[in-house]
């Protein structure tokens, strides 16, 4: 039998921060907050700026031509997260170059490799894996 | 006293969002590090990675504290930059064990380059 569950926040009994749970393997545990996305994003910075799906994003910089900015909705707790991103989706495009990594929002470049030149690029994604505020 | 709930399905109260279970157990990561490569290495922030390691330029290896069931992980890997501000993006992350992956980075050019800022994640089964 199936269970489930009604609840709209889940807290950790004895730390608030910390649920944890089972592997599937079953030998090992794991920080269930630690391994959430705490904020991802999929985006155009062409002519027209879009933001085709996102979580825990406030709003999205055009800071020039393939120059941008993700801001948070939620704060990171510090500048310290990882970011693994993909670039455009043809083109040879990618997401390098993260200037001003803050704890509320992040800076980075769109590039072609080929040619290593700061370009617009369609449809790059950033994923943003630390802890929130 | 630690508490433990088995359950399949979460969902709000309103009734109008649910997730089973299965994927917040396998869409969650079960690595991830925030890292500086350059001079001697560091870890900013991580989970699950026990240490690191500098295998010459542009070449680490992350070990993990809980291994993962198989070596089929989904790794994924990006440059931050060299810090000079040109293109230091091109990653390959390979020979993956269950206990670690290693990871490599190099210019558009194609030359070994070490990274002052670097994200690396992975999705799959732990042990």
């Amino acid at each position: 039998m199936s269970s489930k569950i009604l609840v709209d926040e889940l807290a950790g009994k004895t730390a608030a921060g910390n649920i944890t749970v089972t592997s599937e393997g079953g030998s090992a545990t794991m920080q269930l907050q630690q391994g959430l996305a705490k904020a991802w994003i999929k985006f155009t910075n062409k002519t027209s700026n879009i933001i085709h799906v996102s979580f825990n994003i406030s709003s999205f910089d055009d800071d020039g031509t393939g120059d941008f900015g993700i801001n948070f909705t939620n704060s990171m707790s510090s500048a310290e997260y990882s970011a693994p991103s993909s670039g455009g989706e043809d083109n040879r495009y990618t997401v390098t170059n993260f200037g001003t990594v803050l704890s509320s929002a992040m800076d980075g470049q769109t590039r072609q490799t080929t040619t290593n030149n700061v370009a617009d690029a369609d449809r790059s994604s950033i994923e943003i894996l630390g802890d929130l505020a | 006293m630690v508490g433990i709930v088995k359950v399949d399905t979460l969902q709000n109260n309103a009734g109008t969002s649910s997730v089973d279970m299965g994927y917040v157990v396998n869409g969650s990561a079960k690595a991830w590090v925030d890292f500086n490569g350059t001079g001697t290495v560091s870890i900013d922030d991580s989970l699950n990675i026990s240490s690191a390691d500098d295998d010459g330029t542009g070449d680490y290896g992350f070990n993990f504290t809980s291994s993962f069931a198989s070596t089929a992980y989904c790794p994924q890997a990006t440059g931050r930059g060299d810090g000079t501000g040109e293109g230091s993006w091109c990653t390959s992350t390979r020979v993956p064990a269950t206990s670690s992956c290693d990871i490599f980075y190099f210019s558009n050019s194609g030359a070994d380059q070490d990274q002052t800022a670097l994200s690396w994640s992975a999705l799959g089964d732990l042990a």
